[in-house]
């Protein structure tokens, strides 16, 4: 799909791998509505990058039908989504004998999997309201973000990692649901970004995740090597259905 | 690792993912060496694009040719940075012949030593020459993209052969990325599904048009061009090591079945 003159939605746009999607979105052409749970740092992101600032939680239902609402009224309807939000909670199921707390589990698989679910069907709506005159027409792409931890998830990482590998399990049903209606479904597993995700961890859970070094390159990844595979994806119409480890190689062993 | 001013080699030149690849690399600034075991097909791309394609005739399979066309590559232009392995066969064939006697070993051999060695075959010799080159931006000495197949993982009834030559080339990705990752050299594979070259030309009808029945979308085999878009992309973007990359449509083949493709519901 030719990202020009498109309309574009990213969660989690307020920072890291977000932000950079929606500046790569911006400089190929497309009309961006940057979504992020933070009213304010998405704000102040769109007045550094341009594009449209939206306030939304993605976990919830009326406020994101408010929110495409507004999209399709303002900036016209969506033909890509990229979903970007997400968060990270390491703990361990047990802890000082004690079990986690389920809401502990529960909160990071409704923020993680049910938001990315959440944009998409309301994303999808409008997608599918696309005119085509052929079969080969692309009505809409939508690019998920999962997450290495969806493979080769480590200790302390229970929660996380089901999210994560929920999102890339929905790739390959989502895109033969979606196919007859000319919208296609992939999703990006990154290892270690440099986001405010990893960089603002406890200290402790920081040095862990950077200790991780992939065998090339030994550095983590740039948001906007991240931004690079999906404008590629956004780009390729054989792309569909399939999930892309984008981690310089790194596997994640159980615990560092 | 930017293209513009590389020097590339890319197996299977002459013709279907090799060549589109040779195009695209071309049209991004690469000097490209096109090796094929057929010289029509790498002579016509050398006429068509001119000093910037170095046509060679090779068998995959053989040490000493590949050893001399990376010599004769590095004498034309200097070493090669980027690498990419199209050359592969189909060789169709089911164990069991009509007659109920078994296949000849040869057969099998055959694929496998195409698909599999022969992409091994210029890996080795790529990496032992530029693994001591200077580094480019960011540490980078080269790049290695191969063709695996959707077959790695789903091949058909009398693909045993291809699929276990496909299957070999997408497990190779991940350990030649960890042993060549401290020479700053990539590896990372591409897993096509139904692309329009002579190989799927030869795939029986009835098995093709399942094939793109049964895409999700797009409902189309692809074309040679977009699957060098893929391979410039992985070229281009440095985090993107040791990993198989399938483009297909969203496809996952199954056995067809006798009759008509069935009407998608």
């Amino acid at each position: 799909m030719d990202i020009r003159n498109r309309t574009a939605a990213v969660t989690g746009a307020a920072s890291g791998l977000g932000r950079a999607v929606a500046e790569m979105l911006l400089r190929a052409g497309a009309r961006v509505a940057l979504l992020d749970r933070s009213a304010e740092a998405v704000a102040a992101t769109a007045a550094s990058v341009g594009g449209r600032a939206m306030a939304l939680d993605v976990t919830d239902e009326a406020g994101a039908v408010a929110v495409f609402d507004k999209i399709r009224a303002e900036l016209g309807p969506v033909s890509i989504l990229v979903n970007c939000a997400g968060i990270a909670q390491p703990g361990s199921v047990v802890r000082k004998g004690l079990p986690m707390p389920l809401d502990e589990f529960r909160q990071v698989v409704e923020v993680n999997l049910l938001g990315t679910i959440n944009t998409m069907r309301l994303a999808v709506e409008q997608m599918a309201a696309t005119p085509r005159t052929t079969t080969d027409d692309e009505a809409g792409v939508i690019v998920n973000t999962a997450s290495i931890a969806a493979f080769d998830g480590q200790i302390g990482q229970a929660a996380y990692a089901a999210s994560k590998a929920g999102v890339a399990a929905l790739t390959l049903p989502m895109a033969r649901e979606l196919g007859d209606l000319g919208i296609r479904v992939m999703c990006v597993a990154p290892g270690v970004f440099a986001t405010p995700m990893t960089l603002d961890l406890p200290q402790k859970s920081r040095d862990v995740v950077f200790a991780a070094k992939p065998p090339f390159p030994q550095r983590p990844g740039r948001p906007e090597e991240f931004a690079s595979v999906v404008r590629s994806i956004i780009e390729a119409p054989m792309l569909n259905g399939e999930v892309i480890r984008l981690d310089g190689g790194l596997r994640m062993p159980a615990r560092l | 690792m930017r293209i513009d001013g590389q020097v590339a080699v890319v197996t299977g030149g002459g013709s279907g993912l090799g060549r589109g690849t040779a195009r695209m690399l071309v049209a991004a600034g690469a000097r490209v060496a096109a090796l094929d075991a057929q010289p029509q097909g790498v002579q016509a791309l050398a006429a068509e694009l001119g000093e910037a394609v170095l046509p060679i005739t090779i068998d995959v399979r053989d040490g000493p040719q590949m050893e001399a066309a990376f010599e004769r590559v590095a004498a034309h232009w200097g070493e090669a940075r980027i690498l990419v392995n199209c050359a592969g066969v189909l060789g169709v064939g089911k164990l069991l012949k009509r007659d109920g006697k078994a296949r000849e070993l040869d057969a099998f051999r055959r694929v496998i030593d195409i698909n599999l060695v022969g992409t091994f075959n210029s890996i080795r010799v790529f990496a032992a020459r530029i693994h001591a080159a200077q580094a480019l931006d960011g540490g980078e000495r080269g790049v290695i993209v191969n063709t695996a197949s959707v077959a790695a993982y789903e091949a058909l009834s009398a693909q045993a052969a291809y699929g276990s030559s496909k299957g070999g080339v997408a497990g190779m990705t991940l350990p030649l990325a960890r042993e060549l990752a401290r020479h700053g050299i990539r590896a990372v594979a591409i897993a096509p599904g139904s692309f329009d070259t002579g190989m799927l030309a030869v795939v029986p009808d009835h098995t093709r048009q399942t094939l793109v029945a049964d895409a999700p979308f797009p409902p189309r085999a692809g074309a040679p061009a977009e699957y060098a878009h893929l391979v410039r992309a992985v070229i281009e973007n440095p985090m993107l090591n040791g990993e198989v990359i399938r483009i297909d449509a969203a496809v996952r083949m199954r056995e067809p079945q006798p009759g008509p493709v069935a009407e998608r519901t």
